[in-house]
């Protein structure tokens, strides 16, 4: 077995392992230093592995099979690691470890329950990795309740404050019931195809045959009608992780009431589940030619697959607007950059419910790249205007931006204020950081798919948010007029410098034309037909390498 | 039992769990009181892990009197092979509800010492008024 690949398979176990672990630790151990050592070491090695594993499947040019405990594919458990998951993975990682090195300056105010902090903070690592890396679904399911699980205590990590347990405990209740559906997507897709690997289901539903060679007995529309079934309910759990209309309501209430590095790491990556699931499950499971495209509805002249990605859409649609209008009336910082996140995912749905059967195949892989690069974007932006806010209420010990135009006298740190001004232009799309140009491709996956009333609701929400960006620097901006009086943290302002480096150099290599090569290959191996079928075969040459 | 008999069973028991998956929803998204709330999300997620079981047991897919997936007879022959295969119950769906129970009782231990929280700290379990609690308060800091 290829060592390499057992550890990268492993690397959620490791960290769940090592989660475990913390709470024993604790009862010999209990300095904060050595917890902040612990989370930082961990989350560091996940970095440097996943990033390694981006750099060993771009050079493979294939999906990474891993198999665990070694039974042949559509029998056990695989891990199927293609390049998008790869690099989702990677920036996971990398948002968790900057994160991380935050709370190790952050986490002073609650010194004495550091330890079970970083234990969720691993889980939750753990949970994201396994969602991205997987290639079951059922497996898929497992990884989402502890991503979800996680994120649920780090919500309520304040348990003294109301607003925290109440916002937690909404989250917690529909979000259990949203997994359960998932459960309930994946036993009808169990029941119609008889299979849990993605590989296998994506045959079964391309070709109706299984990965062992023999025919599927059912019929075609009984296939697409199930599978329909299946993938609303699943879409339906895929949106509420992702919080689009309706059922983003938990997210501007469960986001802002977690501790500031868990709010960056949740409006920065763990939305991305969703886009990740709704991705495989439209790209790779059910892309154009599988059965759900065979079955059209009469009077709309549309496949089943087409009318739901439509209504993803739509509502997409409405997700980016409605929060790019709700982000301006906020008073609390933390709550109008929640709203943000609101708005991007909304974006990012719409660029993702482009890949229609009607639409041809290079647009499909350019809307896949725009969608990546602007998950990527997001993800940095995001995190650093949290990061850089969390200075600042840290300085002003408040979230409400009404009060901080009147604390003239304070003093702000120079650096969090260029990480707020920086993030707030990347994510409102400014030329020379990256967020314009992942807008931009997003633009031209719209226009070139037909679509052109989506780049006009891409514009109008970008222009809404702008009066949302403007009330929020004009609020910092009278803190940093006085200098600095409270300590300055060096670990914050190192994390805060090099998420300003990550948002300005995706727009850097765009420009010196770096960026659209290495995004088409990215998308082109997930997106393409050639893709699909290098999904499949990767699982095919396992099964036949492993079957006695 | 009878081939018959044993269909109708089968039939009347999905007619319950969609009726008992929509009261449960209803519970979930309608009831003020946290506890029933978590109530109904438990009769949720078994309504579905009954349905998971049911997709696992023979008779959905046209079969009759379906048997364990057991071999009973050492050593097997083929034809003895053949039928278990066609008759057999599907365990898979089986393990599948096992993990998922599992994986359920954490989420709902979480969710109960959650509500015990909120209970200590507002006094009530009620969702209206938390939720007026949460509109009265003003913004805070970290």
């Amino acid at each position: 077995m290829d060592l390499e690949a057992l550890v990268i398979a492993s690397m959620p176990l490791v960290l769940a392992g090592a989660a475990f672990a913390l709470p024993m630790i604790r009862l010999a151990i209990r300095s904060k230093e050595f917890f902040d050592l612990y989370a930082v070491f961990w989350t560091g090695i996940a970095a440097i592995v996943t990033s390694y594993t981006v750099i060993k499947v771009w050079n493979i040019g294939k999906p990474l099979l891993y198999t665990l405990g070694g039974w042949p594919p559509p029998l056990g458990i695989v891990y199927e690691i293609d390049l998008v998951g790869a690099v989702l993975a990677a920036l996971t990682a990398i948002v968790i470890f900057l994160a991380t090195v935050y709370s190790a300056w952050f986490a002073y105010r609650f010194e004495k329950r550091v330890a079970w902090y970083y234990t969720l903070i691993l889980l939750l690592e753990a949970g994201l990795l396994g969602c991205m890396y997987t290639g079951d679904i059922f497996n898929l399911f497992v990884m989402i309740e502890v991503t979800a699980l996680a994120s649920y205590a780090l919500v309520a990590f304040y348990r003294d404050r109301l607003i925290a347990l109440e916002a937690s405990i909404k989250y917690g209740i529909i979000g259990a019931a949203a997994t359960s559906v998932y459960f309930l997507a994946v036993v009808i897709l169990y029941l119609s195809y008889g299979t849990l690997n993605m590989a296998d289901l994506t045959l079964r539903a391309h070709e109706l045959t299984t990965l062992l060679g023999t025919k599927l007995g059912t019929e075609v529309y009984t296939l697409a009608l199930s599978s329909t079934i299946a993938l609303a309910l699943s879409l339906w759990t895929f949106m509420y992780l992702a919080a689009i209309f309706p059922n983003h309501f938990w997210l501007p209430d469960a986001h802002p009431e977690a501790p500031t590095p868990i709010s960056a790491i949740l409006s920065g990556v763990v939305v991305n589940v969703g886009i990740y699931a709704t991705l495989r499950f439209f790209y790779t499971i059910f892309s154009p030619g599988s059965v759900l495209s065979t079955v059209t509805i009469g009077s709309l002249a549309l496949s089943l697959r087409d009318f739901i990605l439509y209504v993803a859409m739509i509502l997409g649609a409405i997700t980016c607007i409605l929060g790019a209008l709700l982000m301006v009336v906020q008073r609390d910082v933390k709550r109008l950059l929640a709203y943000s996140t609101i708005s991007h995912m909304g974006l990012i749905f719409m660029g993702l419910a482009i890949c229609l059967d009607t639409v041809a195949e290079p647009i499909r892989v350019l809307a896949l790249a725009a969608v990546v690069f602007h998950t990527i974007n997001h993800a940095f932006g995001k995190s650093l205007l949290f990061l850089s806010a969390g200075v600042f209420i840290d300085i002003t010990g408040t979230r409400d931006m009404e009060r901080w135009r009147e604390m003239k006298g304070v003093g702000g740190d120079r650096i969090a204020f260029s990480g707020m001004v920086t993030g707030s232009l990347h994510l409102l799309g400014v030329p020379p950081l990256g967020g314009f140009f992942s807008k931009l491709m997003l633009m031209q996956a719209f226009i070139a798919s037909g679509k052109p009333w989506l780049a006009l609701v891409l514009v109008a929400a970008s222009a809404i948010a702008l009066i949302a960006y403007i009330k929020l620097i004009t609020s910092a901006a009278p803190l940093i007029s006085a200098p600095q009086t409270t300590k300055r943290s060096p670990l914050a302002i190192l994390t805060i410098v090099i998420l300003i480096a990550l948002c300005v150099a995706p727009g850097i290599a765009y420009v010196a034309g770096y960026v659209i090569p290495a995004l088409q290959k990215i998308a082109s191996l997930t997106a393409s037909t050639h893709g699909v079928r290098a999904y499949i075969e990767a699982a095919l040459h396992a099964a036949e390498v492993l079957t006695p | 039992m009878m081939p018959d008999m044993a269909r109708f069973v089968y039939n009347s028991l999905i007619v319950i769990l969609v009726f008992n998956t929509a009261i449960s929803l209803y519970g979930i998204l309608a009831r003020p009181s946290l506890v029933k709330k978590l109530i109904a999300l438990t009769i949720f997620s078994d309504s579905l892990n009954s349905f998971a079981i049911l997709v696992g047991y023979r008779l959905c897919k046209g079969f009759e009197q379906p048997v364990p997936p057991i071999v009973t007879r050492i050593p097997p022959t083929q034809e003895h092979i053949s039928k278990l295969i066609a008759t057999a119950v599907d365990p898979l769906p089986q393990a599948l509800v096992l993990t998922a129970i599992v994986i359920s009782l954490a989420v709902l231990a979480f969710l109960a010492a959650l509500t015990l929280r909120i209970y200590y700290v507002s006094g009530t379990t009620d969702a209206r008024s938390l939720a007026l609690m949460r509109a009265r308060a003003a913004v805070e800091g970290e």
